[in-house]
């Protein structure tokens, strides 16, 4: 069984699910904020020199600030929860598929969402930009073509930044039948990423919830090259520990 | 006919440690067979067939599935088998194909058999419904279509007929006579009631407690029901019924008498004899034991 066959047919399940309308809301969210906060006098004044610029770095700031890591706990929370509510993990273990196709192609499907959050995030910050131009042309989008040296790299990062906390998210989603339990925990580490942020305060570098925050902010800048590292590193060891954990459950489904 | 398709061998399980589930449990199924896994609830059927399709991590015994080993062979093994394990295991937000076809490419199955299986259960005119919509026996009944999809030669229903109403079991009894007629499927139906499936099984084993007290062939059990058969009757002067019947061990339970029925034909002759004696017969009943009555015959037995 090829892990292709079985990321097509986790995909299949996500139809009609809320997971696609709430990638396309969460991806929408900030683009839409940006369209109203800069139809402004004020806003317009800001945009001028490089519009685009100051449009994706603001939209980088609510998105990877606020709402993909939101996204990410409410996704993982849901995906996992399709088997659970439907009774349905006792027919996937009794499928013949290896565990380990089981658990990577869930785990492919997580990344699946957040890349498709965070493309369709950076699309609809383009056309957020087209229509505030076309409401009101001084705000110069047309006239300069966005920085794609300087952004899509900003784009990679992005998604990089969020691997740790994903992952984390993931593992502890599949393990817990409560759902209670994965949103308290993104929730609560969220909040603590807040007050550490608020204090400034030092750890930021080591703690994976903090990472996309991190990346938003021009403040923590110089914890980026480090939070890279670390989200990647985490990524890794965590996946490692969740798929030993489900692996190695006397009881499966 | 005869190649084991399952063999279980002195298998035990427990979830907690001190407090076995399943002890020393031997199990076989044979090609061809419906085998009916009969035992109240809470007596150890699905945790057996929770092992069988190795959701449980076996811990003391064997089990072999077409000759091998669950826990080495599992996916080749699992490709063989469809199964329905207690509740329904679909996708209300999906409607009847799209949950056939999420399992449709992992057991390499071609398009058509969607319509085929949803056919067989009687589900093909609403396979485009979402399944929240469904009944709870039109939900079993897509999970017998999710177990039939890969053609299996084992199909294991852990109480299949939950949710269904009395034409849905019906339908389901010979739907299931079909599978193992036309298909030559060899089948394991777990039920609580040993009516529900007695007529459609071929062999029975049964599990009270975590051990198994009875294995073989329907005949054999019927001959261990015929054992604890009594007869009821009420008559007008039961004291002297007692003394005509003193070799048949007679009980008396308030107005009503009871002995061992020993066939038909002794109970004509007792009918004959108490006319004979001119005693009005009010009451004359055979009383076939439940399940139940048999585990108790069964373990008094052992």
């Amino acid at each position: 069984m090829t892990l292709y066959t079985s990321f097509r047919s986790e995909i299949l399940k996500t139809k009609k699910s809320s997971v696609w309308l709430l990638t396309v809301l969460g991806a929408a969210i900030a683009p839409v904020g940006l369209l109203i906060s800069f139809n402004s006098a004020d806003g317009i004044q800001k945009l001028q020199g490089q519009p685009w610029a100051k449009y994706f770095a603001d939209g980088r700031m609510y998105s990877s600030g606020i709402f993909l890591p939101f996204f990410i706990i409410l996704l993982c929370t849901i995906c996992a929860q399709i088997e659970y509510r439907n009774n349905a993990w006792k027919q996937v273990m009794s499928s013949p598929q290896s565990f380990g196709t089981i658990f990577f192609s869930k785990f492919l499907v997580i990344q699946f969402f957040i890349l498709c959050f965070i493309i369709l995030h950076n699309a609809l910050i383009l056309v957020s930009g087209a229509v505030l131009y076309i409401i009101e042309p001084k705000t110069g989008f047309l006239n300069h073509a966005p920085d794609w040296g300087y952004l899509l790299p900003q784009i990679v990062k992005s998604y990089l930044l969020v691997l740790a906390m994903s992952t984390i998210q993931f593992g502890i989603g599949i393990r817990f039948k409560n759902f209670i339990l994965p949103i308290g925990v993104g929730f609560v580490f969220w909040v603590v990423t807040m007050i550490m942020a608020e204090h400034y305060a030092g750890g930021m570098e080591y703690f994976p919830y903090a990472y996309s925050f991190v990346g938003s902010m021009a403040d923590f800048e110089k914890f980026v090259p480090q939070a890279l590292w670390g989200s990647v590193a985490y990524a890794v060891i965590f996946l490692g520990l969740f798929f030993a954990l489900f692996t190695l459950d006397k009881e499966k489904g | 006919m005869h190649t084991p398709i399952v063999s279980m061998n002195d298998l035990s399980f427990s979830y907690t440690k001190g407090s076995k589930i399943l002890q020393n449990i031997s199990l076989e199924v044979k090609a061809g067979q419906i085998y009916g896994f009969l035992g109240p609830n809470g007596s150890g059927k699905t945790t057996t067939l929770r092992l069988l399709l190795g959701l449980l991590k076996k811990q003391e015994g064997s089990i072999k599935i077409f000759g091998k080993d669950i826990q080495t062979s599992r996916i080749e093994i699992l490709k063989e088998i469809g199964s329905l394990i207690e509740n329904p295991s679909v996708y209300g937000h999906l409607t009847a194909n799209q949950n056939l076809e999420v399992y449709r490419e992992i057991y390499n199955c071609k398009k058509g058999r969607l319509d085929e299986v949803l056919h067989t259960v009687g589900l093909a005119d609403v396979g485009g419904k979402a399944v929240k919509n469904y009944s709870l026996g039109m939900k079993q009944r897509l999970s017998i279509a999710l177990a039939l999809l890969p053609g299996p030669k084992l199909l294991i229903l852990d109480e299949p007929t939950n949710g269904l109403d009395p034409t849905g079991i019906i339908e389901l009894r010979q739907l299931i006579k079909n599978l193992n007629k036309e298909h030559g499927m060899s089948i394991i139906i777990s039920s609580h009631n040993l009516s529900e499936v007695e007529k459609i099984v071929s062999h029975v084993g049964i599990i009270f407690n975590g051990k198994m007290l009875f294995q073989g062939a329907l005949d054999e059990l019927y001959d261990v029901q015929k054992a604890q058969t009594r007869v009821l009757i009420n008559t007008s002067d039961n004291d002297r019924v007692i003394q005509l019947l003193h070799d048949k061990d007679v009980q008396r339970d308030n107005n009503m008498l009871s002995f061992a029925f020993e066939g038909t034909e002794e109970m004509a002759a007792i009918n004959r004899t108490l006319l004979n004696s001119n005693i009005d017969l009010y009451h004359l009943q055979r009383l076939d034991p439940n399940l139940e009555q048999l585990f108790i015959a069964l373990t008094t037995k052992s």
